[in-house]
């Protein structure tokens, strides 16, 4: 009912967009297959495998045979040496291979059976039968499966391999069953499966082909890690004499290995093989296994390519430019153009922002420039993948690590003049820049307030940390101040997250901003998962807050309606792009840019009398796909052939009868646009001098 | 790929209202039970939709509008039978309907149709195109080849202005665009070819430039098809433009309901003033009142007695908080719950508040 | 007052469901036995050929079911014996009783695996934070390696370790819990003593078991530290010691502890085994003696107490939960 999750920049997380389609197709999940690790975890299975089932056909000698070979080390004639009654211990290894794998194996398919019944049933029925099934469940959990599984099989003297596996089998689906039972109970509140219910599809048909085909990757991991259980559990009881110690399994081996002493003679060729070939399966099964997390999480990735490269690239610029990071201060000297600045208190210029994934870019902000006049609130509209989010988060430098800003000058003016590169700042000056002079405020308060921290502590925190000579009393003293402001009742101090309401928790968010009396503060859609009512409460308590406090405000929205009432500047992106600015009223009243009309024409008023509505056709661009010449110009209705070749650079909407001017600079005011219906050929040699 | 509409009128023209409802709730009430704990005595529940009346009409826009929380899509579920009503009915061309699974709600749900919110968890990521529209073909209309499936797939596509349909039909959902998707979503919905169509916030998780061309293609095919649809949102202003009838929803009821156009601009209940006044409109007089409102709705587990908005409402009378009001007539098909209008006629005879 | 009432209740609920479990698990044991097909007691018998005193023979019967009285008769007792503390004699040290033996070995075994089983937890989540921290910097290198010690059987390093360890390199004694024939007692002589022989399975069980946790610990940091909130912590310009521990770790570490509830019956499990290894005091060392002796009292009595800790454990595993997530006192 929200559209809190309307807002993606589709750009923002190039990882998880370039792992979900794998995810989603039906064979997608064999793509995780080429991760180094899966397969050194499957070569390693694959290896046992063939050696439990060929193995015991190609060896000749019989594991059991007694000689007076006692103790032997490893030669040439018995490949692992012998034990204490000279039987021949390779034999006996290849022999115990097979019994391990088949009692791991046929326990761990039987567990999964038990678990995949269970978890599902329990899932998608709920109700009593989930209670009842989880209580099960959770109760196999929690007893101690080990000890009862040696209890079990000590109650049945010489029990044999069949009741091994059955007695590992009911002691290890528990683990499953939970997990697939989450997983069942989740998809089955997933959008798809109701509309599955609501087009007439069957129960069946529904838990069988809507939910379990996604649950592949989460039942195969289950089931590698029942197997590593299912091996560990035989051995330990085979270890402890509890299978018949005649049939050669691993954990048979290291009985007789230690009941007969083999560490006092130092036979370590008896007891190391097994433990080894244990250890060796466990750890190909779990490599297997790390595989299928990673990609059903890819953030698991210990350094995902993307990073590395982005971190290589800062350390190149780095050395390139040889320069230590010191803020490039400089007083507002004359001749500077400080003066025809005036007023502004943050000025963008040409800031590019790309994202690396895998071996391709994508530029996600492309040369923009914007400025910020003290006091006052830009606004910054666009849709789904056009920049603005990942704009947000480059002005405050808390763009990911897979983003990088090839060029492009953030310029703060502080309120005595000086004048600082935010992207030239030393991660210590920054973190001491950031919140003291330019705050955020981020799109959904719930996941950006830490769950178990009072709301009086995170509004503290920023304090503290910015104030160190602050004593305790004068932060407390600040924390209910701030909270006053922003309408909240000093007693909710001590409330958790959790227990306020969708819009208090954005105004603890504007709290948290407010700490330190920034001069600026980014909002990116500070009220996109709010109802109306809320939103008009949050909005109108910013505005005033911004009144009497006079810092100034970066306000990203989809919203261009809201927008219009509250920004005294408009900048529209589109494709990374910049492609109108201009004062609110002007962009209202006359939008210049063929997209800008079409936003305009797409909103339904409230007031006045009914207008037709225009709307665009075509969807947004895929930035990695963009077309040539003006990104729009698919959509526009106004495109001519040279659209499709030139690209327009944002220049100052000549007046009627002007001509352009070419001295393009982001501070002057009027409206900018980039349009090639605005503009001839002329002006682009002086508008590319100015830019260099 | 996806185009504005360009053949269809952005309001339908309005049908006449003698017409018999195709689809219709009758006094339903639901309540969700919620987890007792250990110490409750007695048992909790949720109050999600109380008493609704509603009317949805062949080729007729009814808008439910309402905040999250207000039950609204609580009311489509109803009507798609995935819930079934605590009490009250709902009637299918005047017959009451319980189809609470199996065969009954095969046949049911090929008369209506639900469309839900979010294009990009409406689909199966492990399924392509052709098996989600494939299956709804298949169930409701069995005994058809493969080619004629395949024909009628390409039918449904062109009809929601996706073509080629080779071009969707062999893709994944997460292959195609936001607003492709939502086609695709109404083609699904049309394949059981309803008469009803349920559109639970068809547009609010699209991108600003693509919602109207997905409204607009709803409109077309109330048109086209004389369907009955149900619009379901939160952004009135959409509502105006889209809908025939507008009834708002707060805290599970039904406060106002009437033409759009009169709900919009001559809104007679203070909760639908307030929704109106907050909502962003750069037309609006920068000088006019901002509304001074700062609570928000109310626990639906443990609702106000009398009027639910009571507590917020700026004219709340006394017997606001003692008595619920009832519907009250305010000519031309507008109605509203408040006790401001109990000057009007009540609609239904209440013999002790019958003003003369 | 509110809240904290809140929090009792779901503490109690808790507690419930550990009672619940318990009456599960030990009517597992009581029924098991009679679920065997065949005459194991006849079986027996012959293996103990009459060496048996008639009294343990009466008590074999009645394990396996074969007395006169009904299952359900039969049942009430075995409860009502149960909550007497009486868990008849073992088999094996004729006529020592059964809570005589567990007394003697559960000391041993509470100081070696409660510990080591605290100090795995810790070091595996301490290192994990570190590790999930810093994608890709060493502690993330040590990942496979704690990989391959977590697939290792614990028993199986404790025969490695003692080969090492104390045959080959002879820093550490053999076996045992103390050197025999030493006086025992409060002293320092013997507490040396016996942390000297501590050493060694200590070192197995933290060893083995650490690589479970930093697994954990490291993807759960990684996955919290994608959140927003951890982003605003760092934009708000806190120390990177408050953003690891109390924005991402102290969110991390929820559910390694709710796995750490969960997974203490596998852990103490295979614990156990490490002491058979060790010939180690223990109630571990003592069962491997049982199903030796085919002591069926002594193995149900074993049974029993660890069913007890692992349950009291899990228990003050939700009360830490509890303390850290303030979510859960409002009784979801």
């Amino acid at each position: 009912m929200s559209t809190g999750t309307l807002e993606h920049d589709a750009a923002m997380q190039p990882t998880e967009a370039a792992a979900d389609p794998a995810r989603a197709t039906r064979f997608g999940w064999l793509r995780g297959i080429r991760s180094v690790k899966v397969i050194v975890g499957l070569v390693i299975v694959l290896v046992f495998a063939l050696v439990a089932i060929f193995g015991p056909l190609l060896v000749s000698t019989d594991p059991s045979a007694v000689s007076n070979d006692i103790l032997h080390a490893p030669s040439a004639h018995h490949l692992l040496g012998t034990s204490h009654n000279g039987q021949d211990i390779f034999a006996e290894m290849i022999y115990g291979t097979r019994v391990s794998m088949v009692v791991g194996f046929v326990a761990a398919i039987l567990a999964t059976i038990l678990s995949l019944v269970v978890g599902l049933t329990a899932g998608y029925l709920g109700g009593v039968s989930d209670e009842v099934l989880s209580l099960i469940t959770n109760i196999f959990l929690v007893i101690p499966g080990l000890p009862l599984v040696v209890i079990l099989t000590g109650t049945m003297p010489n029990a044999g391999e069949l009741a091994i596996v059955i007695v590992i089998a009911v002691t290890a689906w528990a683990w499953g069953a939970r997990v697939l039972r989450a997983q069942t109970l989740s998809l089955r509140k997933r959008d798809f499966v109701e509309a599955a219910r609501a087009s007439g599809e069957s129960t069946f048909r529904i838990i069988f082909r809507e939910i379990l085909p996604n649950e592949t990757a989460i039942v195969a991991a289950t089931f590698l890690s029942t197997v590593i259980g299912a091996i560990l559990t035989q051995a330990s009881l085979a270890f402890l004499g509890l299978t018949s110690v005649t049939d050669w399994s691993w954990g048979v081996i290291l009985y007789w290995a230690q009941t007969q002493n083999a560490m006092s003679y130092g036979a370590w060729w008896w007891f190391v093989p097994p433990g080894l070939s244990i250890a060796l399966i466990g750890t190909g099964l779990s490599l297997m296994n790390f595989g299928i997390d990673e990609f059903i999480n890819p953030r698991l990735r210990s350094a995902g390519i993307a990073t590395k490269r982005a971190r290589k690239r800062a350390a190149g610029t780095r050395s390139r430019t040889g320069r230590p990071a010191r803020p490039v201060a400089e007083p507002a000297a004359a001749g500077d153009g400080a003066a025809a600045r005036g007023d502004v208190v943050l000025e963008i210029k040409d800031l590019r922002v790309d994202y690396l994934s895998g071996d391709s870019t994508v530029r996600a902000v492309d040369g923009v420039s914007l400025s910020l006049r003290r006091g006052t609130v830009l606004g910054i509209a666009g849709e789904s993948g056009s920049g603005k989010s990942t704009l947000a988060y480059a002005i405050t430098r808390l763009h990911e690590s897979a983003a990088e800003i090839p060029t492009g000058q953030i310029l703060y003016t502080a309120a005595d003049g000086k004048r600082t590169d935010i992207l030239r700042m030393s991660d210590r000056e920054l973190t001491d820049f950031r919140w003291e002079e330019l705050a955020i405020v981020f799109q959904s308060a719930m996941n950006a307030l830490n769950p178990i921290l009072k709301i009086g502590v995170q509004i503290e925190d920023a304090i503290a940390a910015h104030r160190p000579s602050m004593s305790e009393r004068q932060r407390r003293e600040r924390v209910a101040e701030l909270l006053t402001m922003v309408g909240i009742s000093t007693d909710r101090t001590t409330a958790y997250p959790h227990e306020l309401s969708g819009g208090m928790r954005q105004r603890v968010m504007i709290a948290i901003a407010l700490a330190l009396n920034p001069e600026i503060i980014v909002m990116d859609e500070p009220t996109t998962a709010l109802d109306v009512v809320i939103q008009r409460q949050i909005i109108d308590q910013i505005m005033e807050l911004k009144d009497r406090l006079g810092f100034s405000v970066i306000f990203i929205t989809h919203d261009l309606s809201m927008l219009i009432e509250l920004a005294d500047e408009i900048a529209i992106m589109y494709a990374g792009r910049i492609v109108e600015q201009a004062s609110a009223q002007d962009f209202y009243r006359a939008p210049s840019h063929p997209y800008s009309r079409g936003l305009i024409g797409s909103f339904p008023t409230l007031s006045g009398s009914k207008r037709e509505l225009t709307g665009i056709v075509g969807s947004p661009p895929d930035l990695r796909a963009l077309p040539t010449g003006c990104s729009f110009s698919p959509r526009c209705p106004s495109v001519t052939d040279e659209c499709r070749v030139r690209e327009p650079l944002l220049l100052p909407l000549p007046r009627v009868g002007e001509p352009t001017t070419p001295a393009v600079d982001a501070t002057s005011p009027g409206t900018r646009v980039a349009c090639l219906l605005y503009q001839n050929s002329e002006p682009v040699a002086a508008a590319e001098a100015d830019r260099s | 790929m996806s185009t504005v509409d360009s053949t269809a009128e952005v309001t339908p023209a309005p049908a006449t209202r003698r017409a018999e409802p195709v689809l219709e709730m009758v006094g339903v009430t639901k309540h969700f039970a919620v987890r007792r704990r250990l110490r409750d005595r007695r048992r909790r529940v949720v109050h999600a939709v109380e008493n609704v009346d509603l009317a949805l009409y062949a080729g007729q826009v009814t808008a439910v509008i309402g905040e999250s929380g207000s039950g609204k899509s609580t009311v489509a579920r109803l009507l798609a039978q995935l819930y079934q009503p605590t009490s009250g009915e709902i009637r299918l061309r005047g017959k009451a309907v319980r189809a609470p699974g199996g065969r009954r709600l095969r046949a049911y749900v090929g008369q209506v149709q639900l469309i839900l919110q979010d294009p990009f968890g409406s689909f199966n990521p492990v399924h392509t195109i052709a098996y989600h529209l494939g299956r709804v073909l298949r169930i409701h209309r069995p005994g058809q080849s493969s080619a004629q499936v395949e024909q009628a797939m390409a039918d449904l596509l062109a009809e929601v202005r996706l073509t080629p349909a080779a071009q969707f039909t062999a893709k994944y959902p997460h292959e195609l665009s936001g607003g492709q998707r939502q086609r695709i979503s109404i083609a699904r919905a049309l394949a059981a070819d309803p008469a009803v169509l349920l559109a639970d916030e068809p547009v609010s998780m699209l991108d600003v430039s693509i919602r109207l061309g997905v409204l607009n293609l709803l409109a077309r095919l109330v048109a086209e098809r004389n369907l009955a649809l149900l619009y379901i949102t939160h952004d009135i202003a959409s509502a105006r433009y889209f809908a025939d009838t507008a009834t708002v929803m707060y805290a599970g009821q039904l406060v106002e309901g009437g033409p759009a156009e009169t709900v919009t601009q001559r809104a007679a209940h203070p909760y639908t003033q307030l929704l109106i006044a907050s909502a962003p409109d750069p037309d609006r007089d920068a000088a006019a009142p901002r509304p001074a409102d700062k609570a928000s709705p109310p626990s639906l587990i443990d609702p106000p007695a009398g009027c639910r908005f009571h507590p917020r409402c700026p004219f709340a009378m006394p017997k606001c908080s003692a008595e619920a009001p009832p519907r009250f007539d305010l000519g031309d098909g507008h109605w509203a719950r408040c006790w401001l209008h109990e000057q009007a006629q009540p609609q239904q005879a209440q013999p002790q508040q019958a003003h003369p | 007052m509110h809240w904290q009432g809140v929090r009792m209740t779901l503490l109690l609920r808790r507690a419930f469901f550990y009672l619940v479990t318990a009456f599960v698990a030990l009517s597992l044991n009581f029924l098991l036995p009679r679920m065997i097909p065949g005459d194991p007691v006849s079986r027996m018998l012959q293996r103990f050929q009459g060496h048996l005193d008639p009294h343990a023979v009466f008590a074999l019967r009645a394990l396996y079911g074969q007395t006169n009285e009904g299952l359900w008769s039969q049942y009430l007792d075995y409860w009502s014996r149960l909550l007497h503390g009486d868990f008849g004699v073992s088999f094996s040290n004729y006529p020592t009783k059964v809570t005589t033996i567990i007394g003697q070995g559960l000391p041993w075994t509470l100081g070696l695996i409660g510990a080591c089983t605290i100090l795995s937890f810790v070091i595996g989540t301490a290192l994990g934070t570190v590790a999930g921290w810093k994608r890709g910097g060493w502690v993330d290198g040590l990942i496979p390696v704690t990989t391959f010690l977590t697939s290792v059987p614990y028993f199986w390093f404790g025969l490695i370790a003692v080969y090492l360890f104390a045959v080959e390199l002879r820093w550490f004694p053999l076996a045992g819990g103390y050197t025999p024939g030493i006086e025992q007692g409060f002293n320092f002589a013997f507490i040396d003593n016996v942390l000297e022989h501590a050493m060694l399975p200590a070192l197995t069980i933290v060893v083995s078991s650490v690589g479970y946790w930093l697994l954990g610990m490291r993807n759960m940091m990684v996955t919290t530290l994608a959140e927003d909130y951890v982003l605003l912590a760092k934009a708000k310009g806190l120390s990177r010691r408050r953003v690891m521990n109390t924005y991402a770790g102290r969110n991390a570490v929820l559910p390694s502890l709710a796995g750490f509830a969960l997974s203490m019956g596998f852990i103490v499990g295979g614990s156990i085994i490490t002491e058979v290894v060790f010939n180690y005091p223990g109630i571990g060392y003592t069962l491997f003696q049982a199903i030796g002796g085919q002591d069926y009292p002594l193995m149900q009595g074993i049974f029993f107490i660890i069913t007890v800790a692992v349950l009291g454990a899990n228990l003050v595993a939700d009360l830490v939960y509890v303390l850290l997530d303030p979510r859960t006192r409002r009784a979801a």
